[in-house]
């Protein structure tokens, strides 16, 4: 519980990066999974969740008061949960990615209606912002933010914490009496889980000429790749180069 | 039109600026939005220009009016405040110009900073950092890069601007909107478009090549199997379907066929 309770402060600081501060993209699954991956002494699990998690909810956007759920905190969960998982029951990758996902969605749904009301709460706390600016001045602005940020904090640790606390030791218990048909088509979702990350950000660039450089750059790589498998780092180095060059040619956009 | 003033503010209060700014929707909130975050950001100049407490609470109340813009861009805004905010201290002012320039600012604002950060930069370069860890596969070192390319290189435009914003926006004041005016996000936007598909498409390469034989021994088939995949997720994506349900959908459906013994 020691552990869980850490990882739970360390998700919760790293999740206030979202929204609250700073967002300097702490929060986002790819450094979250690593970082979660290096505390649990698995550092390459947790890199690979995080690769999996990264693309799936970049197309939803934090534009003016809208408040989507929190994928970053989903993100977390489902590196803390998969890798205690692997570790703690011998379950195969991509089953513990497949079922700690499928749990921890509900976390980011949570986290984004709780995020709602945390709003109402320091709207509350904004009224306040008069009476506290004549009494305390500047000092007590601040007070009033630190105040949303203990909120913040305290909504992404109580999530973290019941995810990967109790539910974690429950799915534990669980898994194991999941027959054997659905073990398997788990395993199959872990397989096309990059095709669906993928066709995010097929949507975000979805026009015309994007749908020809996709398709013309996809057959070139697969066939260079059919020729030459090994040389997959020099084929995506080739891509990123190609990617740099098709930039400023404006027939391209 | 504010007289554009001697600069006397220091290097070290518009740094601190800066900093707070990272504060800016620390107690977001749907009554006056990012009101709270800065006046918090704004404090240093307010400590700087106010000659007795009355005055500092005046300022304070004055910024603490509505407000909510792109949180990277607030920058801008808060240097052209400072300049702003300045010059109507030397005058003696204290009439509302500073709120009137941050009204009128922040929506194209956040409305750049939407299309470049949010719309394509995050993509572009999240996309990179995940290539690297799809290819590094289960090797750490080259894995490891993944993120931090991710973070360095959206780093570099977000900390440039969050930083240099304000000092710009002190130093060019209200003629700022002039050079923002110039600028069209759509310019980066759509480059970096073209460089989210090219590597879009190479990543595709590289994965169903290589993953294609899991699902079916045949390479070609594997491939075609994957592609129908992604493109039935793109239209339903399309369709408005959220990447939540397809996933528990897909997961229903792999079920169905499991117990069918597809596979």
């Amino acid at each position: 519980m020691e552990q869980v309770f850490w990882l739970s402060a360390l998700g919760a600081i790293l999740a206030l990066d979202a929204a609250m501060v700073g967002q300097f993209m702490f929060s986002q699954p790819l450094v979250v999974g690593a970082v979660f991956g290096y505390l649990l002494g698995d550092i390459s699990s947790g890199l690979m969740i995080g690769a999996m998690l990264q693309l799936l909810w970049l197309g939803v956007l934090p534009v003016g008061a809208y408040v989507p759920s929190d994928h970053t905190i989903t993100g977390g969960i489902t590196t803390g949960l998969a890798i205690m998982l692997m570790q703690k029951y011998g379950m195969a990758f991509g089953l513990s990615l497949v079922l700690a996902l499928g749990i921890a969605i509900p976390a980011g749904v949570l986290s984004g209606k709780v995020d709602i009301l945390v709003r109402h709460l320091n709207s509350r706390i904004d009224g306040w912002g008069e009476r506290t600016a004549e009494k305390y001045g500047s000092l007590g602005i601040a007070g009033l933010n630190l105040a949303g940020l203990v909120a913040g904090f305290l909504r992404n640790f109580i999530i973290y914490f019941v995810w990967l606390g109790p539910l974690a030791v429950a799915l534990g218990w669980l898994a194991p009496q999941v027959p054997e048909p659905v073990h398997r088509a788990l395993g199959a979702v872990y397989w096309i889980l990059p095709m669906l990350s993928l066709a995010v950000i097929l949507e975000i660039v979805a026009k015309a000429k994007a749908y020809w450089i996709i398709s013309g750059v996809f057959l070139l790589v697969w066939i260079l790749l059919f020729v030459w498998s090994g040389q997959a780092w020099m084929i995506f180095g080739g891509v990123l180069v190609l990617g740099s060059v098709l930039m400023w040619w404006k027939r391209a956009w | 039109m504010v007289e554009k003033p001697t600069q006397r503010l220091k290097f070290g209060t518009l740094l601190a600026i800066a900093l707070r700014s990272f504060f800016l929707q620390a107690c977001w909130n749907f009554r006056r939005m990012q009101n709270l975050g800065f006046a918090f950001s704004i404090s240093p100049l307010i400590r700087a220009l106010s000659k007795n407490r009355e005055q500092e609470i005046h300022f304070l109340k004055r910024h603490l009016e509505f407000f909510n813009t792109h949180p990277y861009c607030v920058s801008i805004i808060l240097g052209v405040v400072c300049q702003v905010e300045e010059g109507l201290a030397r005058q003696n002012e204290h009439a509302d110009k500073a709120n009137r320039l941050k009204v009128g600012m922040m929506g194209p604002l956040a409305a750049l900073g939407d299309t470049v950060f949010w719309s394509m930069l995050k993509p572009a370069t999240a996309l990179l950092g995940v290539g690297i860890v799809f290819l590094a596969a289960s090797q750490i070192w080259p894995a490891i890069l993944g993120p931090i390319v991710f973070l360095v290189l959206f780093s570099i435009p977000h900390l440039g601007l969050q930083i240099g914003g304000v000092f710009s926006g002190y130093r060019r004041g209200i003629d700022i909107v002039k050079d923002l005016r110039r600028f069209n996000p759509q310019f980066i936007a759509r480059r970096l478009g073209v460089f989210i598909a090219v590597v879009l498409g190479g990543l595709l390469g590289i994965i169903t090549f290589q993953t294609s034989t899991v699902l079916v021994s045949a390479q070609l088939l594997g491939t075609g199997i994957l592609l129908a995949v992604l493109l039935v997720f793109f239209f339903a994506l399309r369709r408005g379907i959220g990447v939540s349900h397809l996933f528990y959908g897909t997961v229903l459906i792999a079920i169905g066929l499991a117990y069918a013994g597809v596979f």
